[in-house]
């Protein structure tokens, strides 16, 4: 099993892992039970290593179709969060959460949005899936209720 | 940009606010329940060995009642404990790969498990010809010719981990089904 990749040299192969199926569905199961969501789909066909959430749509305005959270967790820690609006219009507005080996930023980084765009800019993330969660969670919530500010 | 930057257009102007006070704080859904839950999301980080008290305070309960529920969750085979001064704790490997296979076994019947395998591994192989090696440890994360970024490399390999995993549960889940079968095996 690969150890916590943290201090290790980050272009190293040995050192990346294979998805944390128990973390995953540990995830899964904490956000089942918040109202944010209407469906949690674990290792759905399309995205086979991934847990993802859809968010209620009662919850937004009629203009946007689906919103939802994508989420994989590796067994080095290492992670991708990727949020997603599809708007009725055809557009999209996405932002992502990483940690892992990266050219361009350092291994904790926040892809912007409205397209999750690269490069992103370098984060400093908690080692507990909870924590790092929490955060998205908090920072999602703000927006969501922005729309009705 | 900022996360909470809205265009003034997206909501029509008689659209009502929706009622929020369903919504639990993100830290109370993913960090609250009982604290047999608390303790089992933090258990099943434990990659390495890690001391009770920090186990404690990683699941907000105090001391002593997360030595009792570590000793209950290591007799059902979850956690592993290391003997010594202090004694300390780690997910048990083992037990939570057992636990698949008969997940596994459940989920698809025996012919169902042999075509997963199939599939899985005709990926592997193409990852194989992709990389031209066999383990995707020999992967150099840089590509010296540019083409692929770090990310993207790393992305690969880590998928091509996942399936080598998938691969060898199906294996184990497909001879569990045939004790006495002694029918080819495939490499896995």
């Amino acid at each position: 099993m690969p150890k916590d990749r943290s201090d290790d040299d980050d272009t190293v192969a040995e050192n990346v892992g294979g998805i944390d199926t128990e973390v995953l569905e540990q995830i899964g199961q904490h956000l089942r039970q918040s109202h944010r969501f209407s469906e949690i789909v674990f290792q759905p066909e399309y995205a086979p290593s991934s847990v993802v959430a859809e968010y209620d749509t009662g919850y937004f305005p009629a203009a946007i179709d689906r919103a939802y959270l994508q989420i994989r967790w590796y067994e080095t820690n290492d992670f991708n969060v990727h949020y997603s609006e599809q708007y009725t219009d055809g557009d999209q507005w996405e932002c992502r959460w990483d940690r892992h080996p990266n050219s361009h930023n350092t291994h904790s980084h926040f892809h912007p949005p409205p397209n999750a765009t690269t490069p992103g800019t370098d984060a400093d993330y908690a080692r507990d899936w909870r924590d790092v969660l929490s955060r998205v969670l908090e920072d999602l919530d703000d927006r969501i209720k922005a729309f009705w500010a | 940009m900022d996360l909470t930057d809205i265009p003034d257009d997206v909501r029509e102007p008689n659209e009502e606010p929706p009622d929020f006070t369903d919504w639990d704080t993100p830290e109370e859904v993913l960090k609250g329940g009982p604290t047999r839950e608390r303790l089992l999301g933090v258990i099943l980080q434990l990659r390495t060995p890690t001391k009770v008290a920090g186990i404690a305070a990683q699941a907000n309960c105090d001391t002593e009642t997360a030595r009792d529920y570590l000793e209950w969750f290591t007799s059902m085979g979850m956690t592993r404990e290391i003997p010594g001064r202090p004694v300390r704790y780690e997910r048990n490997e083992s037990y939570l790969r057992w636990r698949r296979i008969e997940r596994i076994r459940e989920q698809y019947s025996d012919s169902e498990i042999v075509e997963e395998l199939k599939e899985t591994m005709a990926q592997l192989e193409e990852y194989r010809a992709r990389f031209d090696t066999s383990s995707p440890d020999d992967v150099s994360l840089v590509d010296e010719s540019g083409e692929s970024s770090v990310e993207e490399l790393w992305e690969a390999v880590s998928e091509w981990k996942t399936l080598e995993q998938r691969a060898e549960l199906l294996d184990a889940a497909r001879q569990n089904g045939h004790p006495s079968s002694g029918g080819a095996r495939v490499d896995a």
